[in-house]
């Protein structure tokens, strides 16, 4: 678990591009995690290679170990987006890269300064086409959203999102797709294709904004600061090209947190264009910057409205209009009849969820096999920067469950289907995906909602576990269990099972105290 | 020096794209980008001198070329500098990691 004050001292770290004093308490293994956390490991590393504080000495070698990794990861990713840009040009389908692989090779020293968890190609045009020439090719679709597929490289575990547009909810936010073309750069590493730096912070401020409801790790805020301190961006051609994209709104509201968070100097022009009711909720925020920061938990729902003041009716219809049906049919009478159909299941479904959670097929998010064999206690081999992604853009997200500490309630290799703590939120009882320690974990909560009042830290257990887990803040509770795939009718939340797990990891704490105290006496 | 190494000093090499070179603080490391991306076990590690070397390969500068720079920055006797150079544009070669470009006289 990262604690806040690290948090708060990487953001420091990263606003004034030195170490500030390190705070009375706080362990060097908290700053590590707290880096590794907000994707600033390489900001940090450089950071103590240049002053050399003596706190740092054991905190050196892991990090000059990760920064290998990293710049290996990295190039990696890079070269699966280069290739997945190739395959679709292969076709005559024009396609650009987005956001982290884009960063990574032009405003970044260095790439491993970018970690991604994933790499995103937008299509310009033929989406559907695109996503045959990935699948010809062995991609694996692992996701499905209205707005990009994700697909897992065939050649490695990378993931990549073939985007048909930059957000969800395609066309509230319209595409010049020949402009985006006609202003595309010239790459000089693995991609030979950029787009323009104006483009980039547009899509970078709506994935910001409307994607993620204002909170982003600290990595992806320093995005904006060095594009705006890197690149040569043409002010005017910029606010014409989020006035054309219908995204001022976005890229003011992104800039503005930008500026708060990571100390970014914004020309005022271009924090102009908030809606009035988004500016009076958003101003008083910005002085508490880590607010901002994940895992703060965003109020995505109240963003969006408020980023889309005025066009709140285009929003809705946008959402559940999808640009085609799961069977692939884009007649608008096809996809108001699906969206019809999906909003009568919703709302099925979400009485249904008081009884029983059991999510839509149609929406479910797979994540995929294990990556990993099967390791005690590694439930999750997926990083949390992608789960988080998944989350927030997916109604439901699928993953395979690995190690054995649930069982029976899940077994291993077992896929299940987690909904975001923001959409549903944790009771107890429930198996939830949280973020402990060794990483995250599908374990029980056994206190919690409705019994732990506000403010109380939870605490989760797995069930073949004797002892509790370390007490938890909310937001480090990610997701859910609702349902099992290969157990349809089963219950994932046990409410009674979960009394029963924390009286017994209850007792067993307190007859591991007890027999301390003897040996202790002896 | 034998015939085939004054060849090789009259040839000039050009990174390959296949490698990526970077200095990362301290270090300076030589990733092999394969079909699958980037190989953590086959990253290298390259000191100042041969860090210095790789970048000065360029398919333009010949041996000579780059061996006189080699002298000039680090103060190193012609014939031990020949090789090293030697040495490493072999290892490079094996690697893939450079690839000949034009012959010069």
């Amino acid at each position: 678990m990262v604690p806040s004050k690290a948090r708060g001292f990487v953001r420091e770290l990263a606003v004034r591009g030195s170490l500030p004093a390190l705070p009375p308490g706080l362990a060097e293994e908290a700053v590590l995690a707290a880096a590794r956390e907000q994707g600033v490991a390489a900001l940090l590393l450089a950071a103590l290679e240049r002053e050399r504080p003596a706190w740092a000495v054991a905190i050196f070698p892991p990090l000059a170990a990760e920064r290998r990794a990293l710049l290996v990861r990295t190039l990696g990713q890079i070269g699966l987006a280069a290739r997945s840009l190739e395959l679709v040009g292969s076709r005559g389908i024009r396609a650009l890269p987005l956001k982290g692989a884009v960063l990574a090779e032009t405003v970044c020293d260095v790439e491993a300064d970018r970690p991604m968890s994933d790499v995103d190609v937008l299509a310009l045009e033929r989406f559907p086409e695109a996503v045959a020439v990935l699948r010809e090719a062995g991609f694996a679709e692992v996701a499905r959203g209205d707005h990009a597929w994700a697909f897992r490289d065939p050649q490695g575990h990378g993931i990549v999102e073939l985007h048909r547009s930059v957000v969800s909810a395609p066309g509230l936010f319209p595409l010049d797709r020949e402009g985006l073309w006609d202003r595309r750069r010239e790459g000089r590493g693995q991609l030979r294709v950029l787009p323009s730096a104006e483009d980039l912070l547009v899509q970078l401020a709506l994935h910001a904004a409307f994607q993620h409801g204002l909170v982003l790790s600290l990595a992806q805020w320093l995005d904006f600061r060095l594009v705006l301190e890197r690149e040569p961006l043409d002010q005017a051609r910029l606010l014409a090209l989020a006035t054309a994209a219908r995204a001022r709104a976005p890229l003011a509201a992104a800039l503005a947190v930008a500026q708060a968070v990571t100390g970014a100097s914004v020309p005022p022009a271009l924090l102009e264009g908030l809606p009035r009711a988004m500016a009076r909720r958003l101003e008083p925020r910005l002085g508490a910057p880590l607010d901002f920061v994940a895992p703060a938990e965003p109020d995505l729902a109240r963003v969006r409205f408020d980023l889309l003041a005025g066009r709140r009716v285009e929003l809705v219809w946008r959402t559940l209009v999808l640009p085609e049906t799961p069977e692939g049919d884009e007649r608008l009478s096809a996809r108001v009849r699906f969206a019809l159909g999906r909003a009568r299941r919703l709302a099925r479904h979400e009485a249904e969820a008081k009884r029983r959670a059991e999510p839509n097929a149609e929406q479910v998010h797979d994540l995929g096999e294990p990556q990993a064999p099967a390791v005690d206690g590694v439930e999750v081999p997926f990083g949390e920067e992608l789960l988080r992604d998944c989350l927030a853009a997916f109604p439901h997200v699928r993953l395979s469950v690995t190690g054995r500490c649930m069982e029976p309630a899940l077994a291993h290799g077992e896929k299940v289907r987690l909904v975001s703590a923001s959409r549903r939120r944790p009771r107890v009882g429930d198996v939830v995906l949280a973020r402990q320690e060794q990483g995250l974990r599908l374990h029980r909560l056994v206190f919690g909602p409705p019994l732990a009042p506000p403010g109380v830290r939870w605490r989760t257990k797995a069930d073949r576990g004797l002892l509790l887990d370390p007490p938890l803040a909310a937001e480090d509770v990610l997701a859910s269990v609702v349902s099992l795939e290969s157990r349809p009718g089963s219950r994932p939340r046990r409410t009674l099972r979960a009394l029963a797990s924390l009286a017994q990891g209850i007792v067993a704490r307190i007859r591991g105290g007890a027999r301390l105290s003897a040996e202790a006496a002896s | 020096m034998s015939r085939a190494a004054g060849d090789r000093l009259g040839e000039a090499w050009a990174r390959s794209a296949r490698m990526v070179g970077r200095r990362i603080g301290d270090e300076y490391v030589l990733v092999p980008l394969a079909g699958r991306g980037a190989d953590l076990d086959s990253i290298l590690n390259l000191n100042r001198v041969a860090a210095f070397v790789w970048e000065q390969l360029d398919g333009a500068r010949s041996g000579t070329q780059v061996v006189a720079s080699v002298v000039e920055r680090f103060e190193v006797e012609r014939a031990r500098a020949e090789q090293d150079y030697l040495e490493l544009v072999g290892t490079f070669v094996e690697l893939g990691a450079v690839e000949p470009a034009r012959r010069r006289g």
